[in-house]
C-alpha cells in the first residue's frame, strides 16, 4: 500500500481478540440484559426458598429414607438445574433472536472462543453461586438439625463431601447443556422443547416406543446420569458413580461438540 | 485495501454470487452498486467471515478476515442496525464487543459521542428508533478505528443531518488513507461521496472504475450546442474521433469535444454560440442502463427459468 496511513486512535498493539477479553466480553453480556440476570437470580433464590423450607419446616428430610442422607439438604437441587438450563439455552438463543450474534461473530470471527468464553463465563458464575449456596443451606441444616445424618458431621466429611460437590456441580452443567442446545438449535423454543420432550420426558416415553432390549438405554440418558450422581453411592443405580459421570462428560461432550462443528461451518 | 478474487457463493442451486473479481482501494470512498438481489450483502458477509465463500475468496489487507489477530482494528462493518439485544444498553453492546479486543472502555465513550448517542448510552437499545440504532452500528463498526470501513445502507433512517454528517465521516476517512466501502440504493446519494463504483448484478461484476470512467462506458460525455451557423459549426468540428449530431437547425450534439475546444473552434471562426452545455448522464441514469440486463426479477423470460 503506498498510501499514508495515521496509526489507529486506539493505539498501542495489545488491541487484538485475546481469551481474557472474550471472557470478559461475555461476562458483560451475561450481567447487561436484566432478563438473563434475573433468570440467574431467580433459579437460586427458588432452590434457596424451597431448601430452607423444607430444612425449617423438617418433616419431609427429618425422616424416611432421607434422614439416612447427609446431604439430604441438596434435594430440591434437579430444579436449580432445570432453571439453570434454560438460562443455558437462553444466554445463546438471546444472541440469535437479536441478532447480536452477527456483531459477536464479526467482532471474533473464528467463532470458536466467543462459544467456550460464554460456557466457562456461565459455568464460572453458577458454580460460584452454586457453592455459597451449598455452604448457606448446609449452616441451615446443622442449625435446624432437620437431617438427623447430617448432625455433627462436617462438610468436608467424605460421607458428606461427596454427595454437596456431586449436586452442586450438577448445577453449572445443567448450564453448560443449556449451552450446548441452544447452540445446536439457535431458537429458544425449540431448544427448550427438545430439553423437556427428549431429556426430561424421554426415558418415560421411549420404552413404550423401543423394543424391549433397548429400553435399558434411557439408564443412559443425562438425567438417569444425574440421579446416580446426586446419590454419591448412596442409592441404588444401574452403574456406580465413575460410570455416571462420565455418562455425563460424553453427553455434554457430543452435545458440545456437534454444536461447535455445526458453529463453525454454518453461516450465521 | 479489499481484493475478491472469483468469489462464488450458492446457496443450494440459487447462485447469489458468481465469479466476483473487484478491488477497493484505499484512500477513496468506494460505492457499492446493484438491484435488490444482486448479491451485495452476501458479498460483505463474506468479507467478514459470517458466510463461508463457495469457492474464491475475498480479503482485506491480503489476509481473510477469519485469520486476522485484531479484525476490529482492520474492517468496521455495519451490516445490520438491529444486531442489538433489546435489553442491552447501548454502552453495554458496544463494550462487550471492544472488550474482545481489549479495546478501553474510553473508546466506547468516545465513539457514543462521536455518533451523537452519549446521552442515550445507557437507555435499552429496544427502544432505539431506527435512525439511532443505524448510529449505533455505525459507532460499533468505528470502535476498532478500523483502516476499512464497510457500510450496508448507512443512510437508512437517518435525518437530513445525520447524513449529511455521515458524508463528513466518511469523506474525512477516506481523506486519512483509509477504505471506505458503501452500499447503498440511494444513487443521489452515492454520487455526491462516491469516487469509485463497483456494480454488480446477478452476482456478477457490471462495472468497476471511477464514477466517471463507468458514467462515459454507458454514454459517453456530449455538449450541446446552439448556434446559427449549425451546419458550418458542424462541417468546423468535423474529425475522426468526433460525432455531431444536428438535433435541429440550431442545435448540435457534439461528442469527442469538450465544451472549452468547441468555444475556441467557434471563435476562431467567429461563429456565435447562443448555448454550450456539457451534457452528462447522471449516476442514476448509468445505473439503470448498466443493470438493465441484469434485473433478476425483471423480465418475465427470466422468471420462467
Amino acid at each position: 500500500m503506498t498510501t499514508a496511513v495515521t496509526p489507529p486512535a486506539t493505539g498501542p498493539g495489545h488491541v487484538r481478540i485475546t481469551a481474557a477479553g472474550l471472557l470478559r466480553s461475555e461476562w458483560t453480556k451475561l450481567r447487561s440484559v436484566r432478563s438473563l440476570r434475573l433468570t440467574l437470580a431467580l433459579s437460586f433464590a427458588a432452590v434457596a426458598a424451597l431448601s430452607a423450607y423444607l430444612l425449617i419446616d423438617g418433616e419431609t428430610l427429618g425422616d424416611g429414607a432421607a434422614a439416612d442422607v447427609p446431604f439430604a439438604f441438596t434435594a430440591v437441587y434437579p430444579l436449580g438445574v432445570l432453571a439453570l438450563t434454560v438460562l443455558g439455552v437462553l444466554v445463546v438463543t438471546g444472541e440469535y433472536s437479536s441478532g447480536t450474534v452477527r456483531a459477536s461473530m464479526i467482532a471474533a470471527p473464528r467463532r470458536t472462543g466467543v462459544l467456550l468464553a460464554k460456557a466457562a463465563v456461565l459455568a464460572g458464575v453458577t458454580t460460584a453461586l452454586g457453592a455459597l449456596l451449598s455452604v448457606a443451606l448446609y449452616v441451615l441444616t446443622r442449625i435446624t438439625g432437620a437431617v438427623p445424618a447430617a448432625a455433627g458431621m462436617s462438610l468436608f466429611d467424605p460421607a458428606m463431601s461427596g454427595g454437596v460437590v456431586a449436586a452442586t456441580l450438577l448445577l453449572p452443567y445443567g448450564a453448560l447443556f443449556g449451552i450446548a442446545l441452544g447452540a445446536l438449535v439457535r431458537n429458544a423454543a425449540a431448544a427448550i422443547t427438545l430439553y423437556f420432550g427428549v431429556f426430561q420426558l424421554g426415558p418415560q416415553i421411549f420404552p413404550v416406543f423401543l423394543p424391549d432390549g433397548l429400553t435399558g438405554f434411557t439408564h443412559w440418558m443425562p438425567f438417569a446420569a444425574m440421579d446416580v450422581v446426586r446419590g454419591a453411592g448412596l442409592a441404588d443405580g444401574p452403574y456406580g458413580v465413575g460410570t455416571a459421570v462420565a455418562v455425563l462428560l460424553a453427553w455434554a461432550a457430543a452435545l458440545g461438540g456437534v454444536s461447535w462443528w455445526l458453529l463453525k461451518t454454518r453461516d450465521i | 485495501m479489499i481484493v475478491a478474487q472469483h468469489l462464488t457463493k450458492r446457496y443450494g442451486d440459487r447462485t447469489a454470487v458468481e465469479d466476483l473479481s473487484f478491488t477497493v482501494r484505499p484512500g477513496v470512498v468506494t460505492g457499492f452498486l446493484g438491484p435488490n438481489g444482486a448479491g451485495k450483502s452476501t458479498t460483505l458477509r463474506m468479507l467478514v467471515g459470517l458466510d463461508h465463500p463457495t469457492s474464491g475468496r475475498i480479503t482485506v489487507d491480503g489476509r481473510r478476515y477469519t485469520d486476522l489477530p485484531d479484525p476490529m482494528r482492520h474492517v468496521g462493518l455495519l451490516i445490520d442496525a438491529k444486531a442489538v439485544h433489546r435489553g442491552r444498553s447501548a454502552h453495554d453492546h458496544l463494550l462487550a464487543l471492544a472488550q474482545t479486543h481489549n479495546i478501553p472502555t474510553a473508546r466506547v465513550r468516545e465513539v457514543l459521542d462521536l455518533v451523537g448517542l452519549g446521552p442515550v448510552a445507557h437507555k435499552r437499545a429496544g427502544g432505539f428508533s431506527l435512525g439511532m440504532a443505524q448510529r449505533l452500528g455505525i459507532a460499533a463498526a468505528l470502535l476498532g478505528d478500523p483502516q476499512v470501513l464497510v457500510l450496508d445502507e448507512p443512510v437508512n433512517g437517518l435525518d437530513p443531518d445525520g447524513v449529511l454528517w455521515l458524508r463528513r465521516l466518511l469523506a474525512g476517512y477516506a481523506a486519512r488513507g483509509r477504505t471506505v466501502f458503501l452500499s447503498s440504493h440511494l444513487m443521489s446519494e452515492l454520487s455526491l461521496i462516491a469516487d469509485d463504483l463497483v456494480v454488480i448484478g446477478q452476482g456478477r461484476l457490471l462495472a468497476e472504475g471511477t464514477v466517471s470512467d463507468v458514467i462515459s462506458s454507458v454514454a459517453p460525455e456530449s455538449v450541446r450546442v446552439v448556434t446559427p451557423e449549425a451546419p458550418a459549426l458542424a462541417a468546423a468540428l468535423q474529425a475522426a474521433d468526433t460525432t455531431v449530431t444536428l438535433e435541429d437547425a440550431e442545435t448540435l450534439d457534439v461528442q469527442g469535444r469538450s465544451a472549452r475546444e468547441i468555444g475556441q473552434i467557434a471563435s476562431a471562426r467567429r461563429i456565435p454560440l447562443y448555448e454550450l452545455t456539457p451534457r452528462r448522464i447522471t449516476l442514476e441514469e448509468a445505473f439503470m442502463q448498466i443493470t438493465r440486463n441484469a434485473v433478476e426479477y425483471a423480465t418475465p423470460g427470466e422468471a420462467l427459468r
